[in-house]
């Protein structure tokens, strides 16, 4: 369980986390998202007592982490991949952040094979890829076999096949009752994968809730109707409250309402239906929509060109 | 209450580190070839040129310390070493895992410091104790002249034993200087948190700051440059004083010690203080 109260973090006049609060609970993956620049690694590594929070305050199972004795075998946390140094090889560098933590040896074994990395453990770090990097890093952070798991964009450079590993190995920690916490800007990824959302944007809280509540609630959700009366439909469906568009195909896409309410309204009217059904937003056009306002480094739009008239 | 439990797990940490990195052993394979090496050399040269000296020179002529001056140059490769054991921590990221595996930070540095001085100390001893012992071959060829007459004086040569007054205190005290030096640059490591503004500011301390001093206003001159770490540290290994104004064996040694002492306090303060 990770709880923050009104966490605020400021460096100089840049304010990192403003006023964060939220409760990450264990049994389920939660999603960590916001664009870059909106302080999820500041709140990590508030979280983990690597930098004071200007006010308020933030618990991993009730106590601030700078207060607990031996953390590793009750938080486990991976910050920013290839954080090691590229003169030391895999095994060694896994056992000396054991040793601080009375963990035994044969446990660095086991969790280079637990990621895979037995084949190159005495091979120095330096040679490493970005995916063998993180892989090394998820093995530092299961080392002490926590309850709580702090996790930074760990599917960063990971191939398909990495990134399908992690998914269900948080999965998994989540199924036993563990608390697991990752962050990451792969939206698609975050929905395959994490229960619970808390969305930030510009160190404010902007969403906490379940993965499926957020994207049910985008305006891209809609509901899908096919009819060869569509204009007529369109108008019964206005008339009941729903706001329609026409796509380009000629489908009508109803917002404000759900599929039960246009389906009765098409046969109260007795209009013939040829498709309804539900499209749900991806989680990338509600991430959209909910950072839209606090989007800390943007493009500019496509549409402007620069020149002054 | 110190935790020592979790003190030695800390230094059993920092030693699988140390050893598992090649610039630990690159930076005292190079304070060995160094030190010995020139101290050699140089021992040969004050041999050669010893029959031209004058009364000054060989009033002050320090067998011991004259036979280990390579020290000098090999305490630059372990004071790499010193900043790189701290800033490597910085330059790789690492510290971050570091400091959330041991949350009490203070263990970690007072872990460092330990090992640092150990293996640093042990490395500057074989080397004190070598280069001391060529050089003390070297000096046994040159017949020892009259201080004032500058005449030779028959069966007495240049050479001096480990039993003679102060001698043995002065080689364990070059291996002991060195060990202090390391834990300067250390502290330096843990204040910058870069391993090119750490090495700068220790070569700042031990070798530009003499000459810094040496600009003031001579009536302060010897008043302030005797306090300084290298000044105060020669202390440790000399046998013949040079001149009134270095402090003796235990003022300096206090001195010396209490640079390093200052120096890592103030590290372990911003340590504890700072954002990682």
């Amino acid at each position: 369980m990770i709880e923050a109260q009104g966490l605020t973090k400021r460096y100089g006049d840049t304010v990192a986390v403003n006023d964060l609060s939220f409760t990450v609970k264990p049994g389920v993956v939660t999603g960590f998202l916001g664009p870059n620049g909106a302080g999820k690694s500041t709140t990590m590594r508030l979280i983990l007592g690597l930098d004071s929070p200007t006010s308020g305050s933030v618990t991993v199972n009730g106590k601030a982490y700078i207060k607990s004795h031996r953390p590793l075998s009750e938080v486990g946390a991976l910050l920013e991949a290839k954080s090691i140094h590229g003169g030391r090889n895999a095994y060694n560098h896994l056992w000396s952040i054991a040793q601080t933590n009375g963990i035994p040896k044969k446990r660095v074994g086991e969790v280079l094979e637990l990621v895979g990395l037995t084949q190159v453990a005495k091979k120095r770090s330096g040679g490493f890829s970005l995916g063998m990097g993180q892989r090394l890093g998820i093995a530092t952070a299961l080392l002490g076999d926590p309850s709580v798991m702090i996790l930074d964009e760990p599917v960063n450079g990971l191939d398909p096949e990495g990134i399908l590993w992690v998914r269900n190995l948080l999965k998994h920690f989540a199924s036993q009752g563990k608390t697991v916490f990752v962050s990451s800007h792969l939206m698609s990824e975050m929905a395959l994968t994490a229960e619970r959302l808390i969305v930030i944007g510009r160190g404010k809280l902007i969403a906490d809730a379940a993965t499926a509540e957020v994207i049910r609630l985008s305006s891209g959700t809609h509901v899908r109707v096919r009819s060869p009366q569509a204009e007529a439909l369109a108008r019964h469906i206005e008339d009941g409250g729903g706001t329609v568009t026409i796509d380009p195909g000629g489908a009508l896409a109803v917002h404000n309402m759900t599929s039960e309410q246009v389906g009765e309204i098409a046969a109260s009217n007795q209009v013939v239906l040829h498709e309804l059904s539900v499209s749900s937003a991806s989680l990338e056009q509600a991430f959209m929509e909910l950072t839209e306002e606090s989007v800390e480094f943007r493009a500019p739009s496509t549409d402007a060109t620069g020149v002054s008239q | 209450m110190i935790d020592f439990g979790l003190l030695k797990d800390a230094i059993a940490s920092e030693w699988t580190k140390l050893r598992s990195v090649r610039s630990t052993y690159w930076t005292v394979l190079a304070a060995v070839i160094l030190g010995i090496g020139l101290s050699a050399a140089i021992a040969a040269a004050a041999a050669h040129s010893y029959k031209d000296f004058d009364a000054h020179d060989r009033v002050f002529f320090d067998p011991t310390a004259n036979s280990m001056v390579g020290l000098f140059f090999g305490q630059l490769a372990l004071g790499v070493f010193g900043v790189l054991i701290m800033s490597a921590e910085y330059s790789t990221g690492l510290v971050r895992m570091t400091m959330s595996a041991i949350p009490q930070r203070g263990y970690v540095l007072a872990a460092k410091t330990i090992l640092a001085g150990v293996v640093s100390t042990v490395v500057a001893l074989v080397i004190a104790f070598t280069s001391f012992n060529i050089g003390q071959l070297i000096f046994s060829t040159v017949e020892r002249r009259d201080k004032f007459t500058g005449l030779v004086i028959p069966g007495d040569h240049l050479n001096v034993s480990l039993t003679a007054p102060h001698v043995l205190r002065a080689v364990f005290g070059a291996g002991f200087y060195i060990g202090g030096m390391v834990l300067i640059a250390l502290g330096l490591a843990t204040i910058i948190r870069h391993t090119a503004g750490a090495i700068t500011a220790v070569v700042g301390i031990f070798f530009v700051l003499q000459i810094v001093a040496q600009l003031l206003p001579s009536s302060l001159q010897h008043d302030v440059s005797r306090y300084l770490p290298a000044q105060a540290g020669m202390a440790l290994f000399t046998v013949v004083p040079q001149g009134s104004t270095q402090l003796s064996f235990v003022p300096g040694t206090i001195v010396y010690f209490g640079w390093a002492a200052g120096f890592l306090l103030i590290g372990w303060y911003l340590l504890r203080t700072r954002d990682v």
